[in-house]
């Protein structure tokens, strides 16, 4: 035989016998969960300041979601939380933590876009999936990651959603307010494009510095526009002195309308009082009333996104139920890409509306409405407007 | 002192060289963390640990160095110089920086120059929030290129490390070299009594805008490592608390002194993702700590030998 044949016999000779292991195995690799061991399903969030009543509340959501899984073919499952600081480098080395943890079988996270962006990087470098209940920059799903997911929405949609329902007001001559972060600019920004396109007018925009206490020099700037509207972009800390600060200038007549940033009772409505009354904010459909019966009675008060994470951790759960391929001595094997793949196939109805991905890990359909504060019966709440 | 010096110098880069395979990926995430601070906190050393000027804006320098990286190498503006040729020009943009900030500065001293420094920092950090056209604004610059030499591309925590790591030696030696030189001399004099080292022929216009130029140039260094192994900043990388966490590292470490200045970095940021399994008392231990620090050791952990002997008389 010659040296070349050789080779192709030998090369033969390996695809008959790896050809059978060749069609389980994944492309991306696969986790093996030993035998009795737990499964770990990993979590970014802000467990310490300045947002962490929102990330504690995304945490207590996941935790629900595994409590309430149980296990996944007689594995137990254990959420691991880790404190992603909301911003990038505590979220890239979270990221290295978890892809390099055997267990951990993919993320719930992470909270801010801020942190997603970079660390979405990491795990895509790493094929470990992540799912998060609150990042909704557009650049996230717009940059093509296949490892990316998002049971929240883009800010396009959010932006869109608001613009058409102020326009459908005759609220046409706006003012746009932001927060000058990363959330709160994009939003508002194209807040402003999508009043534009609809034929109103957006008379000013400014930027507020995240921390500050009092903005009646900008709002009494805005005031001789007398603008039908102002959109805040942003956080409820700002937004919240906002709403209150334009009453006290004068600006009575003129509505406030804000983002997901602002539904927050406490934070919003509690901190508020009575200004809050008759502001705007955008947000997901109301989640199942039995859920979040369920959820106050064992966290209190609940505040933005845990419906959203106790989904994501759903989904990933159950995409991870659907891929693990049980070995006879009883440890579990789970492809990469099949996990990714099961959860790109996602058609389920969870407790924030029907779920199902696009091409590019946005949620699809309309899950963004409008909600306002309303004072009825001595109790202050988001309602929930039909639009 | 010269002797176990020699000893133990060997040990600890060997040992620091082997480390990475040991804890693995996480850690040497980490570890890459803690390098970028060395490299500020070596730097920072010039400014406020020789040279004796109190520095709060060193951020900015970092920033300059991150931004000056970010916005030649990645698909902002299209533009892909390589890592290699942006390294000395983020050196040299932060060095203008620095010399930008020193020379309005060079007549203040003491509280006041903190106090401007500050503002310095500040400004930085608000014009890039705000020159939305060219740094992108709170949208942060994505997609940085990594480094590369051919097909060897430095991507993974593992390489990040050794490229920090030979980072770490240069600023090291560079910041030894000029401690014991006559810059470093004239710098520790300024430091003591600025007037009698003025009579003693020491132009202090040119020592001042040389520690701020000096020191800025690491923090450059810094900047474009921090950009390129992130991949994606942000203006909010790059807040007033950076600043503070420099400082206090040198504090904590030793002042002046640069195996002080590992030591601190090691203590303020390794040691807040040690404390993560204590999770919502991470903060606070951190804080404890940092509390009994400045009571038992005021001069540092491992103060430089002649800060030593300054206390102790």
């Amino acid at each position: 035989m010659t040296k070349k044949t050789q080779i192709i016999v030998l090369l033969a000779f390996f695809c008959l016998v790896l050809g059978p292991f060749s069609v389980h195995a994944d492309e991306w690799g696969t986790i093996t969960i030993p035998a009795g061991k737990p499964i770990k399903i990993g979590m970014g969030t802000m467990l310490t300041g300045d947002y962490a009543s929102l990330g504690i509340d995304i945490k207590h959501g996941a935790e629900m979601a595994v409590l309430d899984h149980g296990s996944i073919l007689g594995h137990s499952l254990v959420l691991q939380a880790e404190d992603d600081g909301c911003s990038g480098p505590p979220s890239v080395a979270i990221a290295e933590k978890l892809c390099n943890d055997p267990s951990v079988v993919g993320l719930v996270g992470y909270m801010c876009s801020g942190g997603s962006k970079p660390a979405s990087d990491i795990h895509d470098k790493y094929k470990v999936v992540m799912v998060s209940p609150s990042s909704t920059a557009l650049e996230l799903t717009a940059r093509g990651i296949p490892i990316f997911f998002r049971t929240c929405w883009n800010d396009r949609i959010q932006a869109e959603r608001a613009a058409a329902f102020a326009i459908k007001r005759g609220w046409t001559s706006v003012v746009v307010l932001h927060d000058k972060s990363d959330y709160g600019q994009s939003l508002a920004e194209d807040f402003g494009k999508n009043i534009e396109k609809r034929g109103g007018k957006v008379l000013a925009s400014e930027g507020l510095t995240r921390g500050d206490k009092d903005f009646s020099p900008v709002l009494t700037k805005i005031k001789p526009l007398r603008p039908k509207l102002i959109y805040f972009g942003g956080m409820a800390a700002e937004g919240v002195l906002v709403a209150r600060q334009m009453k006290r200038v004068g600006l009575r007549k003129t509505h406030f309308m804000s983002d997901d940033g602002c539904y927050t009772e406490k934070d919003f409505i509690q901190a508020g009082g009575k200004a809050s009354n008759g502001c705007y904010v955008t947000y997901a459909k109301e989640p199942d009333p039995v859920w979040v019966k369920r959820f106050e009675a064992k966290y209190g008060p609940r505040q933005t996104f845990s419906p959203q994470a106790y989904d994501a951790a759903t989904i990933l759960m159950r995409a991870v139920e659907k891929a693990a391929k049980k070995q006879p001595d009883g440890s579990l094997i789970i492809g990469k890409k099949a996990l990714r793949d099961a959860i790109a196939a996602t058609a389920y109805d969870g407790i924030t509306g029907r779920i199902a991905f696009d091409a590019h890990g946005d949620r699809t359909g309309s899950v963004v409405k409008i909600y306002k504060v309303v004072d009825e019966n001595g109790k202050r709440f988001f309602k929930q407007l039909e639009f | 002192m010269m002797n176990t010096k020699k000893i133990y110098l060997p040990i600890v880069v060997l040992f620091l060289l082997l480390l990475p395979p040991m804890v693995g990926n996480y850690w040497t995430q980490v570890l890459g963390n803690i390098g970028i601070y060395v490299m500020l906190g070596i730097g920072l050393n010039v400014v406020v640990g020789f040279a004796g000027l109190l520095d709060l804006g060193y951020v900015a320098f970092y920033a300059i160095g991150a931004y000056g990286y970010a916005l030649l190498a990645s698909p902002h503006f299209g533009i892909h110089i390589p890592f290699w040729v942006m390294l000395p020009g983020c050196v040299a943009l932060a060095a203008g920086g620095g010399a930008l900030l020193g020379i309005p500065v060079l007549r203040m001293r003491g509280d006041y120059l903190a106090i401007v420094t500050l503002g310095f920092g500040e400004i930085i950090r608000i014009l890039l929030n705000n020159l939305d056209p060219l740094t992108n604004g709170p949208r942060g610059l994505l997609r940085i290129d990594a480094p590369a030499m051919g097909n060897f591309v430095v991507n993974s925590p593992f390489r990040w490390y050794y490229l920090i790591f030979a980072g770490i030696i240069f600023s090291a030696f560079v910041a030894d070299r000029l401690n014991n030189s006559r810059i470093g001399r004239a710098w520790i004099a300024m430091r003591e009594d600025q007037d009698a080292a003025a009579v003693m022929g020491i132009n202090i216009l040119k020592y001042k805008l040389l520690a701020f130029t000096i020191g800025a140039s690491f923090a450059g260094i810094g900047g474009a490592i921090f950009a390129a192994r992130q991949g994606s900043i942000f203006p909010e990388n790059f807040s007033l608390m950076v600043s503070i966490n420099v400082l206090c590292l040198i504090i904590i470490g030793g002042m002046g002194s640069i195996p002080g200045v590992i030591l601190g970095a090691v203590i303020l940021i390794g040691l807040p993702e040690i404390l993560r399994g204590v999770h919502q008392y991470r903060m606070l231990a951190f804080g404890g700590l940092l509390v009994a620090m400045m009571i038992f050791r005021p001069t540092g952990f491992i103060p430089s030998a002649r800060r030593k002997m300054e206390l102790r008389e």
